[in-house]
């Protein structure tokens, strides 16, 4: 039976908490109970009852859901699934089944422990596979293997019919084939209540990975070598790093204020060989290397970045000689982030990037993080590595992800504590995001917004409803070649009451 | 969006009024509204000082109006218009002189939402004042009726497109509080093999609680609704085979029927027949008793002020058979008819006329005989009415 919590349990309220502690926004929206599903029987009984009392569901995971789509549902139901967390496989098709409310952590763990497997996914432990994986996660293994959603086989899903009846389906590529390549990409509860991710194949889990971290000297950097440094970093993934020895590299630059006392400019780096293995560095010291001429500090490993820092290059020698790696069991990397970002309000933007940063893009950043706005001493943009194996052109027809052509993925994110300075916030990293898009690098009709040849939109799982105020929003997150489209019509057949909706959810046609 | 009342005109009245039958005859109710088509009204109480305002909704394809009208013994004189966009559909409090207006806007803030706009009323040249904008809930496109309980404390609004209706809660002010509690709806089977989409459309209170009829012509489903501050349940349900049409019913004076246009198998009308087998309205049915079949469809009802009847209006060759139906049994007779010359799209009943539009026009005929001579005819500023109210306004 499921666990149903009302208002008036004491569970209510830290049951309701995301992440964001923006969301709900007041206890008028927020739903007016939650019910725990620990199996998928829960689930569908859930789901029906709330269909049938004329109440709406949200669906939470993890919770890390970035906008107001699972806590804001004023009178509604807030179905979790946090319990319903098991990674095994299926004894009748051998098939690897993760449930939604999985946490990332835990599927590493259980997925490498078990078969020596990994999914190439987030790097935040807790975040729950629901929403990742059908909106078409990714992480450090990313330019590897791909997309988590890349590697799906089929899901499992409770859909509600136009009379109201909730189904239960397996759906894969020939058995409801559409709505499986939504889930694939633009699942986000827009479709369905997911109860299980299944997969025949995943990639053989690294043995070792190499960390390191470059700290570059912001204080002191002026605006053109630090439009030099991002031009830099951006033309390895336009060239070298589209190379399939390259792939094993992941890097993630950090730029945040320029005023904080520990001003962060730095460089993370993961690295093993396409065959799961460290022995061979060169493609990471040829990469370090390339940004040897911004004189670096070079640590071994980006979690001593504060202890052990290798001493600054002595003489003429450059940081990438100063290597000495630490050769990580892969696990313990991948298992390491634990923040998670919560327990602050907070606010993300995303942008796909086709090509380097052009000069505007980077004064922009720069002149931002060297001013004194309180968006900029609470926020970081951070700016991945992307591209190698989600790059299949051939993908985008099949999954639910267009941005098929990347090089990298930007993220701005921003936290504080004070719900007083929420308008401020939002007001100014808005303004920041919008700044970084204006300008002669971006068409005249798309001004703020990252549309165009040289972009590749937005990232629905770092969803920004701030988007909504341009009406070619769905072509931000969904491109150019039909893709919304699809999804409307997928909408229509198999949600034909717009049951599960949400902000940024696929409208009705 | 712009809101602007135009500057009163010199001399701009009608021509009096008749004496009504019985100026003490009145009954106490809310006014409903209804979007573009039928718009249902029921007559309110009328103390002696008050005074009877009648706003009049219209589309021209390019703007849209409120036009408000006050009526007082023999005159009845143009306050004001009011420019509003994409108004759905109104609805007076029944006890403050507060409007209501339902905007279907395709997105309200970037969501896709329709929004309610609540008014000040007042005598002046501009008679409309906008107090507050309050968006409806997310999803809830496409609104269609408005209507407001006689206790004045909630407003149900059907969202069409959005397949839901929505509820607020009003306070002593008429303002309506929090955030609006949605019911979605889901389809219905109405034919073998097909299952129709929701589309709430039409709504009524009843005339002496809380509860309110709504009707879906998409799914055919009739629902009794019962609106609280944090939930909107619905007690009683009834599916029918002869579907609805987009009028909204009308919820007889004694409050024990409801009575709807039918859209299928020809034109009818049917009762229903709303039963409370509980104090707090929990245990309710709906239960059809008759039909009785019309010459053409019904396009708009109203409520007949003091029995258990209705008026309706069909269109009929270049204009409007009206003809007034009381419930016999479980069926209806006709107990009296008369043609018109336009095109009715809505009817309202108040203190003791029978105001009918037409798209260009007011008729005010005397209930209690719709075969006497008109009552007056007022030619209306701007043709595209869709929706009438009438309000009283107690004098200050």
């Amino acid at each position: 039976m499921d666990i149903s919590v009302n208002r008036q349990d004491p569970r209510y309220e830290p049951l309701l908490r995301g992440h964001n502690l923006r969301f709900p926004e007041s206890a008028s929206v927020a739903p007016a109970r939650i019910v725990i599903c620990t199996t998928p029987a829960e689930a569908r009984q859930a789901l029906q009852k709330a269909v049938h009392d004329g109440v709406r569901p949200t669906i939470r995971s993890g919770g890390h859901c970035y906008e107001n789509f699972t806590a804001n549902n004023p009178g509604g139901v807030l179905l979790d699934l946090s319990l319903l967390n098991t990674v095994d496989t299926d004894p009748s098709t051998g098939e690897y089944c993760v449930a939604p409310g999985a946490v990332l952590g835990d599927v590493y763990q259980s997925l490498y422990k078990r078969y020596g497997l990994t999914l190439p996914a987030g790097s935040c432990y807790s975040v729950g596979a629901g929403g990742h994986i059908s909106g078409g996660g990714y992480g450090l293994l990313s330019r590897l293997h791909g997309l988590s959603s890349d590697w799906l086989a089929a899901v499992d899903i409770l859909t509600v019919d136009a009379s109201g009846q909730v189904s239960e389906r397996r759906i894969d590529r020939k058995n409801d084939p559409d709505l499986f390549r939504a889930c694939c990409g633009a699942g986000g509860a827009g479709f369905g209540l997911i109860t299980a991710f299944r997969f025949k194949h995943l990639p053989v889990a690294p043995r070792e990975v190499v960390e390191v971290g470059l700290h570059f000297p912001w204080e002191t950097m002026t605006e053109d070598q630090f439009t030099a440094l991002l031009t830099t970093f951006g033309d390895y993934w336009t060239t070298r790093g589209r190379d399939r020895d390259t792939w094993g590299l992941f890097a993630l630059l950090e730029v945040s204020s320029r005023q904080q006392p520990r001003a962060r400019l730095g460089l993370h780096v993961q690295f093993c060989q396409p065959d799961g293995k460290v022995e061979d560095l060169s493609v990471l010291r040829e990469f370090l290397a390339t940004f040897d001429r911004f004189d670096p500090i070079l640590f071994s490993s980006p979690r001593d970045e504060f202890r052990n820092p290798v001493a600054k290059q002595s003489g003429h020698q450059p940081a990438s000689a100063t290597l000495q790696p630490v050769r990580i069991p892969w696990l313990e990397s991948a298992i390491s982030d634990r923040s998670g970002g919560g327990g602050a309000r907070a606010k993300y933007k995303s942008a796909y990037m086709k090509r380097t940063f052009v000069p505007a893009e980077a004064q922009a950043i720069y002149r931002f993080y060297s001013g004194d706005s309180i968006a900029a001493r609470s926020s970081v943009v951070s700016i991945d590595s992307y591209g190698g194996a989600v790059n299949r052109p051939e993908l985008a027809a099949e999954t639910a992800i267009a941005q098929r052509s990347s090089i990298m993925k930007l993220q701005w994110q921003c936290y504080w504590l004070d719900p007083a300075e929420d308008a401020q916030h939002l007001r100014e990293l808005d303004a920041f995001y919008t700044s970084v898009y204006t300008g002669a690098h971006v068409d005249a009709h798309h001004q703020g917004t990252p549309w165009g040849d040289a972009y590749e939109g937005c990232y629905m799982n770092y969803a920004d409803v701030d988007m909504l105020r341009y009406p070619y929003w769905p072509e931000l997150f969904y491109g150019r070649d039909g893709l919304y489209d699809f999804l409307q019509k997928t909408k229509h057949t198999y949600d034909p009451n717009n049951i599960f909706h949400h902000a940024m959810s696929i409208r009705p046609a | 969006m712009n809101e602007k009342s135009t500057e009163v005109q010199p001399n701009e009245t009608t021509p009096a009024l008749p004496p009504p039958v019985s100026r003490r005859k009145f009954l106490a109710g809310a006014a409903a509204c209804a979007a573009a088509g039928p718009t249902l009204l029921r007559a309110a109480v009328r103390p002696s000082n008050s005074q009877t305002m009648l706003h009049v909704a219209s589309h021209n394809g390019k703007n849209g109006y409120v036009h408000t009208y006050t009526l007082t013994s023999g005159e009845c004189k143009l306050l004001g218009a009011t420019a509003v966009d994409s108004c759905a559909a109104l609805a007076p409090h029944p006890l403050l002189p507060v409007l209501y207006l339902a905007r279907d806007c395709p997105q309200w803030e970037g969501l896709p939402r329709g929004v309610i706009e609540t008014y000040a009323v007042a005598r002046g040249m501009r008679p409309l004042r906008l107090l507050a904008r309050t968006p409806m809930a997310l999803s809830a496109t496409g609104p269609r009726s408005l209507a407001v309980s006689s206790c004045g404390q909630h407003l149900l609004v059907s969202s069409s497109t959005g397949g839901a209706w929505n509820a607020f809660a009003l306070d002593r002010g008429g303002m309506p509080v929090g955030v609006a509690i949605a019911r979605k709806e889901t389809g219905a089977m109405l034919h073998s093999h097909t299952v129709s989409l929701p589309t709430p459309h039409g709504l009524v209170f009843s005339p002496h609680a809380a509860f309110a009829i709504g009707i879906d012509p998409g799914s055919g489903r009739m629902t009794l609704l019962q609106p609280s501050s944090e939930q909107l349940v619905a007690p009683a349900r009834y599916q029918t085979s002869r579907g609805f049409t987009s009028a909204s019913p009308v919820w007889t004076g004694d409050g024990r029927y409801v009575i709807a246009a039918d859209a299928r198998n020809g034109a009818s009308l049917s009762i229903y027949e709303i039963n409370f087998m509980s104090a707090d309205g929990s245990n309710a049915d709906i239960r059809p008793l008759g039909t009785t079949p019309t010459a053409t469809p019904v396009t708009t009802l109203a409520a007949h002020p003091t029995h258990p009847a209705v008026f309706t209006s069909r269109r009929q060759g270049s204009g409007s058979r009206l003809e007034l139906w009381k419930i016999h049994g479980s069926d209806l007779r006709l107990a009296c008819d008369t043609w018109l010359s336009s095109s009715v799209v809505a009817l309202a009943e108040h203190a003791g006329g029978l105001w009918a539009a037409s798209h260009d026009r007011l008729i005010c005929l005397p209930v209690e005989d719709l075969r006497s001579p008109h009552a007056f005819e007022l030619p209306l500023p701007t043709r595209g009415v869709h929706a009438v109210v009438a309000q009283n306004l107690i004098a200050l």
